[in-house]
């Protein structure tokens, strides 16, 4: 019987599949792959797209001839981005329309005139503050840091300090505070990023992950109570995984991002200075929420963050190796666009996307293996969310009920859009509408407040009518029972009843 | 003394946790009747907790009615308990027959399936910071409806208080006993069905050439 039912289940979805999948074409006319979002049962639904792939820029296209193997890009407050071409071991400057390169750093002369070459450099990062470039030279094993010029201000290269136990020091990836601080993400180091104070001296670890208690974990760990030591050196050591890569906010957040597929919650991480992550009560799974199995290839793909950026704005924008998508989120961690793919057009990424970075509305995606940096713009479907999005972040309600409806307009599956509506109406007053548009999102918690408001304004209409209904109910209740033992006195009793009578009183 | 109708016996045994069943098991009374309102109460209790509860405590995520799922829950969930009990006790020298112990635990349930209709109607009148008004409710009904299946069984097996105990936590491992078989054999006459089916459609194709 249940089978039935769910084999009835799943035609019936089935059905409705088929029926969305014939509208996406027309939905996402400009991208050639499928546009989606999360809906509130967490299923990917179709969606409109937010951005859409413009150009896909090469080093030919900068005029500074092809690259090979873009490791990292960073946009500086001049807005002129720095890429990283690993393989020709230089870093590009480009102009902020991304048309031209206008400068290359590939040699550096450090205070007794000699010159540093690159070797397979992974990082870079601008500093406005201390008007210094900062260079992961992997395979150097140093960071550079240096002026605009190209010399050479600091050579920091593995720390000799008691708290440093690596024989490798691979830096990968690099931020810096406004104090100066460094920050750089080694490879092989899972104790966090390695933290610098400005004059390069070691500090310690920060941000580093949690092993996970997953059911293998403990599991593991009360064998180890009764094991040998024989069976201790051969078990595996519980390791969290090291963080992948990182940003800075304007007001000295540093993001992480982790790559290991193991642990969901270390994902994306908000660490403030003290290195304690503020997104733990957060309640969202960055990256795709269910791995997916694809049939043409045979494989399963699972979220692998590899960069993260924050823009200007505070939003998040990740990017995930395993299926080239680039995943947007504001600053609270509500989910707006998806996009990007794996595949060899534009707005695809091969096997191997590396960085991301940010310039106004603009996303800038570097691709390793193809050498291209794609640029997404943001579609007129986008600006509409963003501006909504971003006035009811800041609190302006019924400024943003006008973005929201003609979001709904566009994209009746656009949840955060009911939400928006919702607390809008509530800020006006209008409790029932409240009420429908906080239904149609399914927001228990938002149709609270709606309700709360209902009732008090339907009390304060109705309170006379709800009193006299009262006290109508009480006096006929009063008479029933004044009736009834009357009625009850008048006959003769039997043993039962008298046995109950004082009961019931 | 105690010549109650049917109807005041109900009353009787949930006003009178401690002796209630006792008089009942005197008196041979209690009604089949009644106890299985009881349950048929309880399973459209769950359908409406599931589906019609307050939006402001809960938005039902159910997009695709089914009403197996409940009728599992409460009636086949009470039939499994009725029988676990019986088949546990008999072995364990209760005295309490199948009518019996049906009877007595569905008059058991009764301020149990009470507090659910209560819940149900009070959520759509109060909001989030009065839940505690609905959680108050929903421990009294519980733990009423818990101390009552307690004296129900203690009652109608003739048991002392350590052997109920002994006696629930057998029950509660036979019900879990019969479940899995319950599943096993559904499986296995699916099985059953299909091997059939397509012997005849075999069949019915040869017939036709």
């Amino acid at each position: 019987m249940q089978k039935k039912i769910k084999v009835l289940a799943s035609v019936i979805c089935s059905c409705a599949l088929l029926a969305t999948g014939m509208v996406l074409p027309v939905v996402s006319a400009d991208e050639h792959y499928n546009v989606y979002n999360y809906d509130r049962w967490n299923e990917a639904t179709p969606s409109q797209a937010g951005y859409e792939a413009t150009r896909a820029v090469s080093g030919t296209d900068l005029g500074c001839g092809e690259m090979d193997v873009i490791h990292d890009i960073f946009r500086d407050s001049q807005n002129q981005f720095y890429v990283v071409d690993s393989g020709n071991e230089r870093i590009v400057v480009v102009n902020e329309e991304f048309t031209e390169a206008v400068r290359e750093y590939s040699e550096f002369k450090d205070s007794e005139g000699n010159i540093l070459t690159l070797s397979a450099p992974e990082g870079v990062f601008v500093s406005e503050d201390t008007g210094y470039m900062y260079i992961a030279d992997t395979g150097n094993s140093r960071m550079l840091v240096t002026d605009m010029d190209g010399n050479v201000v600091m050579n920091i290269t593995r720390p000799d300090s008691t708290l440093y136990e690596n024989e490798t020091f691979k830096p990968q990836k690099i931020v810096v505070d406004k104090a100066g601080n460094i920050y750089a993400v080694l490879n092989n180091i899972t104790n966090g990023a390695a933290f610098f104070n400005s004059s390069g001296e070691f500090q310690g670890y920060y941000g580093a992950n949690a092993v996970e208690a997953t059911a293998e974990v403990v599991a593991g760990y009360f064998w180890n109570l009764i094991a040998t030591d024989e069976m201790r050196a051969n078990s595996s050591r519980n390791v969290a995984a090291g963080i992948t890569n990182f940003d800075i906010d304007d007001e000295g957040f540093v993001f992480t991002v982790t790559q290991s597929s193991s642990s969901e919650s270390d994902r994306v991480k908000k660490v403030n200075p003290s290195g304690v992550n503020l997104f733990t009560g957060l309640d969202v799974t960055f990256g795709d929420l269910a791995s997916m199995y694809d049939e043409t290839t045979n494989q399963t793909f699972s979220t692998k963050l590899i960069d993260i950026d924050i823009d200007d704005i505070g939003r998040l924008n990740c990017l995930d190796m395993e299926t080239g998508r680039v995943f947007q989120y504001d600053e609270d961690g509500n989910l707006l666009f998806i996009m990007g793919t794996r595949s060899d057009q534009l707005g695809g990424f091969s096997l191997q996307p590396t960085a991301i970075e940010t310039m106004g509305s603009n996303i800038y995606v570097t691709d390793g293996l193809k050498n291209t940096i794609t640029i997404f713009e943001e579609t007129d479907f986008g600006e509409i969310v963003h501006e909504a999005v971003d006035l009811y972040n800041d609190g302006y309600y019924e400024e943003a009920l006008a973005p929201w409806y003609e979001v709904l307009k566009r994209d009746g599956n656009y949840r955060a859009a009911y939400v928006g509506i919702s607390s809008a109406l509530l800020n006006q007053g209008d409790y029932e509408g409240a009420m429908k548009y906080a239904e149609l999102a399914e927001s228990s918690l938002q149709y609270n407040k709606a309700f709360e408001g209902y009732r008090s304004e339907w009390l304060d209409e109705n309170f006379t009518i709800v009193v006299i209904v009262i006290i109508v109910l009480i006096v006929l209740y009063v008479v029933y029972r004044h009736h009834k033992k009357k009625k009850m006195k008048n006959q003769p009793k039997n043993l039962v009843e008298m046995l109950h009578e004082g009961e019931e009183e | 003394m105690m010549d109650l109708t049917q109807k005041q016996w109900v009353k009787h045994t949930v006003f009178h946790p401690f002796e209630g069943f006792e008089d009942l098991r005197w008196k041979k009374s209690g009604s089949v009747l009644y106890a299985s309102i009881v349950v048929l109460l309880w399973f459209i209790a769950e359908i409406l907790y599931e589906n019609f509860y307050g939006q402001q405590f809960m938005m039902s995520s159910t997009r695709l009615f089914s009403i197996v799922p409940h009728i599992v829950q409460t009636i086949v969930l009470f039939l499994t308990w009725v029988v676990g009990n019986w088949s546990i006790c008999t072995l364990l020298e209760g005295e309490g027959t199948m009518k019996k112990i049906y009877i007595y635990s569905a008059y058991a349930l009764i301020p149990y399936v009470v507090q659910l209709y209560i819940q149900v109607i009070l959520s759509h009148f109060l909001t989030r910071d009065e839940a505690i008004f609905i959680t108050t409710i929903s421990v009294i009904g519980t733990i009423w409806s818990v101390t009552l299946m307690f004296m129900a069984i203690k009652a109608v097996h003739q048991y002392t208080v350590s052997k109920t105990i002994f006696a629930i936590v057998l029950t509660v491992v036979a019900m879990l006993l019969i479940l899995v078989l319950l599943v096993l054999l559904v499986a296995l006459f699916q099985q059953v069905y299909v091997f059939i089916t397509s012997i005849y459609t075999e069949i019915s194709y040869r017939m036709k050439v």
